[in-house]
């Protein structure tokens, strides 16, 4: 951690110079393409989503279970006693 | 035998977008042949410069054969990029088919049946351990329509991984070399992709730009690399790094493919909310147009050079461009000298959001646990494991400067700083009542040639300031382009060094036509 820390307090270091500007009054920009953001009709596109097939497929860890495959993930719930 | 310091493979007759397409179309030359010449040439170049993460050999070869029979059939004259082969910079998906349920934007879906078939299957790394073996479901916009047009995939490209560097070194496949000097870096993000070209591999490439990875490497290696106004170019499909900084943008050995290979990708999608409907499309036919009575700004940045001879370059295109009656105007911009702070917040803040996707769960990288460790260890070991350097160093910027107690003071005056930014652009762009309206802005690409490998790894912020001269035009969402100006460096290790143009919202083709220009004095005996 010792010198990707000090790494980043340079880089800290001289962003902070940006605080030195006065920029009171000035509408922040998040994003330049506002003008022409266009929103899609909420209709169901035709030939469907991508196969969900395929999707599960690139998954690191996959498990079957009545017929269909799932995404694998470890246990969430821990056991009685562990913590609150 | 000395170890050879360049990889260059000699120029074949008409090696460049337009003329390959020509004869394929006219069946002079069959895309087979052109392809396969392509692909010995890879295999040729590529251990010197470790530019392609995968090559496509046998799909490419197939694609090509497809090309020749549609041309025997006569079905190929619409084709524009017809038999070229390209590569793709890594971070663009290339699925195991054209994508059956997408089809690509609006009306220009008649010609794709013939292609429906074509598979690449590729992996899309990043050049990431996180994605190493990741093989995406869907192919980007861009890929399908340089497909569609008939240009033959035979690699992905090497690059920083995520698309963070400037330098092609962080990347979990190792450096990539500059084919003018192997000793050096090809510039990145894009690295790979302009190193492909540049050797003479291929004669187009498709890179991204979020803060120069298209115009710096070109830079380096003498190309053309033109990073469009935002919403230009469909970003479906490009593994998003900074989202409202993002452009996908064609690199080639000259303007007129370039300018072609835009034309071809660029165009409102239905899956990419922000690419703009235009109908301004057309950017091949002003580009003989001359630069007479055009008014250049060159902001005072432009000349605080310091690196040997890369001011004399800069200074001979001014003069270039004075002789072929352009007016050189000095412009004020002193927001440009906070644009670098500002990016690198914005950039990673956004970054850190994006790459928060990487969890380990449904796609990507995930570690394995020990026993008593749960869903958190999961999370942490995944991403540590998954993540290069400074990747990770970017996600920590980036979730600092969004964090509560410091958002304000970072976050919101560097959109404040952006805001300021475009302002300036603007003003330039439009004039005011002590200066000219200006077409367009000349700035250096890069404050110098290409560095050795290793030159500025250990120090981030070093790496972070080559890009001065690029990050503004993401911030305000311009299109800009970088084209050769000359060489610095000894006789024997000559470095090419490019010039910036950057021209107002929608107007590339203004823009095509100044770096048009100089080029065709450039190519002038």
């Amino acid at each position: 951690m010792g010198p990707t820390r000090e790494k980043l307090q340079t880089v800290v270091a001289y962003i902070e110079q940006l605080q030195k500007l006065d920029v009171a009054g000035i509408e922040p920009l998040a994003h330049v393409g506002d003008a022409f953001n266009r929103l899609d009709d909420d209709t169901p596109r035709q030939g469907g989503a991508m196969p969900r097939e395929q999707l599960i497929a690139i998954a690191p860890a996959i498990f079957e279970a009545d017929g269909q495959v799932f995404v694998q993930m470890p246990k969430v719930i821990k056991p009685k006693g562990d913590g609150a | 035998m000395s170890e050879p310091t360049s990889m260059i493979l000699p120029r074949e007759g008409g090696h460049n977008v337009r003329a390959i397409a020509q004869d394929v179309r006219l069946g002079k030359r069959s895309a087979e042949d052109v392809t396969r010449r392509a692909l010995m040439r890879l295999d040729r170049a590529n251990p010197s410069l470790n530019a392609a993460v995968e090559t496509f050999h046998e799909k490419a070869l197939l694609h090509a054969r497809r090309i020749d029979a549609m041309v025997a059939l006569g079905e190929a004259s619409g084709l524009s990029l017809a038999g070229v082969p390209v590569v793709l910079k890594d971070n663009i998906c290339l699925g195991p088919s054209l994508s059956q349920h997408a089809s690509v934007g609006d009306g220009d879906g008649a010609s794709h049946t013939n292609h429906d078939h074509i598979g690449y299957a590729g992996r899309t790394t990043c050049a990431s351990e996180m994605l190493r073996e990741y093989r995406s479901p869907y192919t980007a916009t861009v890929a399908q329509r340089y497909i569609c047009a008939g240009a033959i995939v035979i690699a992905k490209a090497n690059m920083d991984e995520f698309a963070m560097g400037s330098s092609s070194e962080n990347s979990c496949f190792g450096a990539t070399h500059n084919p003018h000097d192997l000793e050096c870096v090809p510039g990145g993000s894009s690295g790979g992709s302009a190193a492909l070209v540049a050797s003479n591999v291929v004669p187009l490439a498709l890179g991204s730009d979020t803060g120069g990875s298209i115009r710096q490497p070109a830079s380096f290696c003498g190309l053309v690399g033109i990073k469009p106004t935002y919403g230009r170019v469909s970003r479906y499909g490009l593994v998003a790094y900074a989202s409202s900084l993002d452009q996908i943008g064609p690199m080639a050995t000259n303007v007129a493919d370039a300018a072609l290979a835009l034309e071809v990708i660029c165009g409102r999608d239905k899956f990419d909310a922000t690419s703009a409907d235009r109908t301004d499309t057309d950017f091949s036919r002003d580009l003989e147009l001359p630069v007479q009575g055009l008014t250049l700004g060159v902001p005072a940045q432009a000349r605080q050079l310091t690196r040997a001879g890369a001011a004399s370059v800069f200074e001979r295109v001014l003069e270039t461009y004075r002789e072929l009656g352009a007016r050189i105007v000095d412009v004020e911009m002193p927001m440009l000298d906070a644009s670098v702070p500002a990016y690198y917040i914005v950039a990673t803040a956004e970054a850190s959001s994006n790459l928060a996707r990487f969890d380990g769960i449904r796609y990507g990288h995930r570690a394995t646990l020990q026993e008593g460790e749960d869903l958190f260890d999961l999370y942490c070991k995944s991403r540590s494991e998954g993540f290069g350097k400074e990747v990770q160093r970017r996600i920590l910027l980036g979730t600092h400067v969004l964090s509560s107690g410091y958002y304000d003071a970072y976050y919101n005056t560097a959109l404040k700083v952006r805001r300021r930014i475009l302002e300036e652009f603007t003003t330039v762009f439009r004039g005011d009542a002590s200066r000219p309206a200006c077409h367009a802005i000349l700035m250096p690409t890069t404050p110098g040639p290409a560095f050795k490998i290793g030159e500025k790894t250990s120090d981030p912020l070093a790496m972070y300031l080559e890009d001065v001269y690029t990050v503004a035009v993401n911030l305000a969402g311009l299109p800009a382009m970088s084209i050769p100006a000359g060489a610095v460096g000894d006789k024997g290790a000559r470095l090419p060094l490019g010039v910036q143009v950057i021209a107002p919202a929608f107007h590339e083709s203004i823009m095509l036509r100044i770096a048009r220009m100089l080029e065709r004095v450039g190519s002038m005996p």
